[in-house]
């Protein structure tokens, strides 16, 4: 996956200081994803990009992994970003059958924002699929950072869950006041059992005269594909 | 007036008070780990004490609009279990570096025993491998032994002063405190430790260069509220609002903020913040994720 364009798109955005440590971090990367020092410094990356966004302008984005129509690291926070691009690296040193173990581990005693940049960077990972409970643990997370991570802006869920894990993920979306046209895929996922378990979620809110989630339209009415 | 309790234990309050908190002014918390009643049996309970610290505890304080951050540590009570302490010190490795840890805390003395000597040692040797402050408990028997050995340990170890906080303070210890050049906490309470007409009169006498004052809020008869009650005393004393501030914002924003993780994000946080808005990035609950172009941080 193409993840070294985007070291120069955060080194233009974070300071000189902070480039010279992703350089370093990304040399013992270069070791494997699996050790200790890699572990310190995926998480002694947060401080050092901070969180403004990355919006790439014109043809930044150009060479960087795209799933369906998401550009790696457009958007997101640079220490999202700056963690993705550690990971990659990382994985790409590492053998392929010890990769789940290892993002496993790193999302079992992460922090939120070590979880939330994990939840967006798995559909850029090899072998994408192998990661789906990771993401079905990120939808169970109260913490709406993690939540969301998933959840918004996030090609993962629709392409890999099962629907199940998908139409649970939907519901928490509404019911937590999460905009569910921010989950990507959404018009390709809305089956007669997401429809229901919706159509029952809007009923239980009349019935407790209690306001319906605007946009459970979008998903009982099927106007999924406008908003998406 | 934005206030900073620097040391309560948020783990054991409930929403009620974080909703108390935050009408009273309270913008930011350190919650630092400690004994949680019950003794702990297992490596792995202190591991996911220390994932709530950094996770769940995070999210709740934001929802009511307050920073939450925490201090790590093997505290010094459980310092004495043998078959838990080298396990909760190797975690501490991997801990340590994560995002909203502001210091090494609480370590300390307790009982004073050689165990607790030297998990304390070994932790000041953490903070300075980590490039953090260290938040010390001071013990509540024998206080004032306690807290000169507290110091002489950081003198011997040469741990720099301006990074070390020393809490639970008493009439009978504020001043060698001072004099060490380390900072001054006050753990205000309803019966023991320390209250606020006896606080009034240190802060009369003292000043406020680096001293704190916190609620110390847990699990036992406390007071979650007593930062904001301590500086309405300081005002009805006549104290002046400058020094105040001092006290209750500022000297704890400077201490913590040499960890270089104390991020308290733009402006000041007013009270009935509205709950939509959240810390933890581009988490605007309702419509797109805002798309505000990014700025360069600060060098790290
Ligand atoms: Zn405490």
């Amino acid at each position: 996956m193409s993840w070294r364009p985007l070291v120069p798109i955060l080194n233009a955005r974070i300071s000189a200081v902070s480039s010279t440590w992703f350089a370093e971090a990304l040399r013992d990367a270069e070791r494997g994803a699996g050790t200790e020092i890699f572990a310190a410094r995926w998480s002694g990356l947060g401080r050092r990009f901070g969180r403004a966004s990355v919006i790439m302008a014109g043809a930044e984005g150009e060479a960087l992994a795209v799933v369906s129509g998401q550009v790696l690291g457009d958007g997101w926070a640079l220490d999202e970003a700056g963690r993705a691009a550690l990971l990659m690296c990382g994985l790409a040193a590492t053998a392929v059958g010890r990769h789940l173990r290892i993002v496993a581990e790193l999302f079992r005693t992460g922090e939120v924002r070590e979880q939330r940049a994990l939840a967006r960077v798995l559909a850029f990972l090899p072998q994408p699929e192998r990661f789906s409970e990771i993401a079905v643990e990120a939808i169970r997370i109260n913490a709406a950072s993690v939540f969301e991570g998933i959840a918004c802006d996030n090609p993962y869920p629709a392409t890999h869950l099962a629907e199940g894990a998908f139409n649970q993920m939907v519901v928490k979306a509404l019911f937590n006041g999460i905009s569910v046209a921010r989950i990507r895929g959404l018009a390709q996922r809305r089956t007669p059992e997401l429809i229901r378990m919706v159509t029952a979620l809007s009923s239980e809110r009349l019935a407790a005269g209690r306001a319906v989630p605007q946009d459970a339209a979008l998903i009982t009415k099927g106007q999924a594909d406008a908003a998406v | 007036m934005q206030l900073f309790d620097p040391h309560v234990h948020m783990t054991s309050r409930t929403t009620d008070d974080y909703q108390a908190m935050a009408a009273a002014g309270i913008a930011a918390v350190v919650e630092p780990a400690f004994w949680v009643g019950q003794p702990r049996t297992h490596v792995g309970t202190f591991e996911d004490y220390f994932l709530s610290l950094l996770g769940w505890e995070r999210f709740r304080a934001q929802q009511f609009g307050i920073r939450h951050f925490c201090t790590l540590a093997l505290n010094p009570k459980e310092a004495n279990n043998e078959a838990l302490a080298a396990g909760v010190i190797g975690l501490l490795r991997r801990y340590l570096e994560k995002d909203g840890v502001v210091a090494v805390g609480e370590i300390g003395y307790d009982d004073q025993t050689e165990a607790e000597h030297r998990r304390f040692t070994e932790q000041l040797a953490l903070a300075r491998e980590f490039e953090l402050p260290v938040l010390i408990h001071t013990p509540h028997r024998d206080k004032k032994r306690g807290t000169e050995r507290t110091l002489a340990l950081i003198a011997e170890t040469k741990f720099p002063p301006e990074l070390t906080l020393v809490d639970h303070n008493n009439e009978e210890t504020l001043e060698m405190v001072l004099r060490s050049g380390c900072w001054a906490g006050h753990s205000i309470y309803p019966a023991t430790k320390m209250d606020e007409p006896r606080m009034v009169t240190l802060v009369q006498k003292y000043g406020a260069e680096r001293i704190l004052v916190n609620s110390a809020a847990d699990w036992g008869v406390s007071d979650p509220l007593k930062v904001p009650k301590t500086a309405e005393a300081l005002r009805r004393a006549g104290v002046a609002d400058a020094a105040i501030e001092t006290i209750c914002w500022t000297n704890p924003v400077r201490f913590f903020a040499q960890s270089g993780r104390l991020e308290l994000g733009d402006g000041v946080v007013p009270p009935g913040v509205d709950q939509r808005q959240l810390w933890e990035g581009n988490s605007v609950l309702r419509g797109q994720a805002p798309r505000v172009d990014g700025q360069r941080p600060r060098d790290s």
